[in-house]
């Protein structure tokens, strides 16, 4: 019998988690090893970001045990097919959170909060991929936001930019 | 105020840790549009410092012995590799061009200088071509790549020239950052580095072969040294410990070892390992000869290399001498996807201008010929495309958009 821990989110939602699934958060590990973990333990992430957490520990956890299943013979393939569903899945928890912003916000500063890295660094690179190789004017598209340089700083900014050429 | 400005107001407020995060997943070009967005933009995102070359505050004493009295002083040298493209794709007559590979050196003066794109040493009177400026702006600009190498402080003369086939390093130096290692590949195959702080430079030898081992290229991917050896070995080394490590590889194929030369190039998404040699081509007829090529992938999850050959998924690879890198895929004209670009001392003499002078492999039929048999293929090169000549004229006023 996997071992039952009860997370409560900051609007008191309560969420039964297997230990091994919420122990990807360092916070969470520390809690239960200092024996701080009893009964329910609060957290200050809302339930619709918590339910976001749990999604991608829960995925994470679920990959991890089936490699530890595994034997060699036939492994390659598996694991082949394994990275396109987990690219997959990524793909479409990526696509859910730049459609929602403000979840996926919320989510940035819960992983931080929670100490989960690799879920920090995935929404890191989504929100640097967000903006690279676009222009400031296309940013502020996206952004809705609007040009507010005066022309003296609109030349420090070109003079930032400029290359002259050795003559 | 909408969910996406509301977005973008929140991320200014992040701290300066979480900021960090991703920012350094962005390159300078990519920082300096960000600034350029809004004041609120500009006044939170630190300015990224630029390439200066050679690096201004880094002296390197270079001396491989402790009792060595007095070792040369050398200054980390940096150059980049662009691809500039313009903002809007248009159709401007018959020259498709819609990229242009420079690579540039930023010198403490203010100057830029432009380099031969794949060779070391090769100065080109290409000046008369170029604009006097270019304004950042007014392209999408795309940082393909860093380019370091060493030089003796002026004041040591000439005559204590030291030649360094290739320099890559764990991270640019800059202020923020404490630690930094440093690898140098010689003339002679030896792999010599060193850390931020180490009075001498250490040699890299590897356990268990006596004789020094001759390594023909190192790179730096995903937080480990890679570099490859004349014996068709690929080891790892540990950027803090410099600990050596072997990697296996499982090769069908055949593997010139001895003869050719062998390269590590990184792709947007792996590390690559390439094998040149004149050998026979029984693939292609029992009396054919020419450039045999093997491309062998990383696979990081299992340590291990695997022969790929002919999927580079569009990616277009660039060896150079001191340098590589390369473009992902479709969209850059006049480039081949699914190609590897390649210098090639055959080839070398020939050209008077970047880019005329290398070899282009097809990877569908993994037959290489020199770049000229494919007319118009240089112009990614060279010479600067008629719509970055055109535009000079905009460049010191900001009406970019």
């Amino acid at each position: 019998m996997a071992i039952m821990y009860a997370l409560k989110s900051s609007d008191n939602e309560i969420f039964e988690v297997e230990q091994k699934v919420i122990e990807q958060s360092e916070t969470i590990k520390k809690m239960i090893e200092d024996g701080a973990a009893t009964g329910e333990i609060p957290l200050q992430v809302s339930s619709k970001t918590l339910a976001k957490v749990l999604e991608w520990c829960k995925q994470r956890q679920h990959k991890t045990v089936e490699n530890e299943n595994d034997d060699n013979k036939g492994k390659r393939k598996k694991e082949r097919d394994e990275d396109d569903d987990i690219k997959e899945w990524e793909n479409k928890f990526s696509d859910e959170l730049k459609a929602d912003k403000d979840v996926l916000f919320d989510l940035l500063l819960a992983s931080n909060y929670l100490d989960l890295p690799a879920l920090l660094s995935f929404l890191c690179q989504l929100v640097a991929d967000m903006v690279a190789g676009k222009m400031p004017e296309e940013i502020r598209r996206m952004f809705n936001i609007e040009n507010d340089f005066t022309p003296e700083e609109e030349k420090a900014i070109t003079a930032e930019h400029g290359w002259a050429f050795q003559p | 105020m909408d969910a996406n400005s509301t977005f973008s107001l929140r991320l200014l407020s992040l701290t300066k840790d979480l900021r960090q995060e991703i920012l350094k997943r962005l390159k300078r070009p990519e920082i300096l549009c960000l600034r350029a967005v809004s004041q609120s933009f500009r006044n939170t995102i630190p300015l990224p410092p630029k390439p200066i070359s050679p690096h201004p505050e880094l002296v390197i004493p270079f001396c491989t012995h402790p009792d060595s009295s007095t070792p040369i002083q050398l200054l980390l040298t940096v150059s980049t590799v662009y691809a500039i493209q313009p903002i809007e794709t248009t159709t401007n007559g018959d020259d498709q061009t819609n990229t242009w590979i420079v690579r540039l050196e930023e010198l403490s003066s203010g100057v830029v200088r432009v380099k031969d794109t794949l060779y070391k040493f090769k100065q080109r009177e290409v000046l008369s071509e170029l604009p006097r400026s270019l304004n950042m702006l007014d392209y999408r600009v795309q940082e393909l790549s860093k380019v370091f190498g060493l030089v003796p402080v002026a004041s040591e003369g000439g005559n204590r020239n030291i030649y360094l086939k290739k320099v890559v390093v764990s991270s640019y130096p800059d202020e923020s950052n404490s630690g930094f290692t440093l690898l140098a590949l010689t003339g002679q195959g030896i792999i010599i580095a060193w850390r931020k702080g180490d009075h001498i430079w250490n040699y890299i030898a590897i356990e268990g072969v006596d004789e020094t081992p001759k390594f023909e290229d190192i790179v730096y991917y995903n937080s480990k040294f890679y570099a490859v050896l004349s014996t068709c070995r690929v080891v790892t080394i540990d950027p803090l410990t410099l600990e050596v490590t072997k990697l296996k590889f499982r090769i069908e194929g055949y593997m010139p070892t001895v003869t050719g030369s062998r390269f590590l190039v990184k792709s947007s998404k792996d590390l690559f390992w390439i094998c040149k040699c004149w050998s026979f081509l029984p693939a292609i007829d029992p009396g054919a000869y020419g450039t045999y090529v093997a491309i062998i992938k990383l696979d990081e999850k299992n340590n291990q290399w695997i022969q790929v050959n002919n999927e580079l998924e569009d990616e277009v690879l660039f060896i150079g001498e001191d340098c590589s890198f390369s473009l992902p895929g479709k969209g850059y004209t006049p480039c081949k996807p699914n190609t590897v670009y390649f210098i090639d001392e055959e080839l070398a003499e020939r050209g008077d201008r970047p880019g005329t002078d290398i070899g282009i492999l097809e990877v569908d039929s993994l037959t290489a010929k020199p770049i000229y048999a494919f007319p118009g293929y240089s112009k990614i090169f060279w010479p600067p495309p008629p719509w970055v000549r055109q535009n000079e004229s905009s460049s010191s006023s900001t009406d970019h958009e």
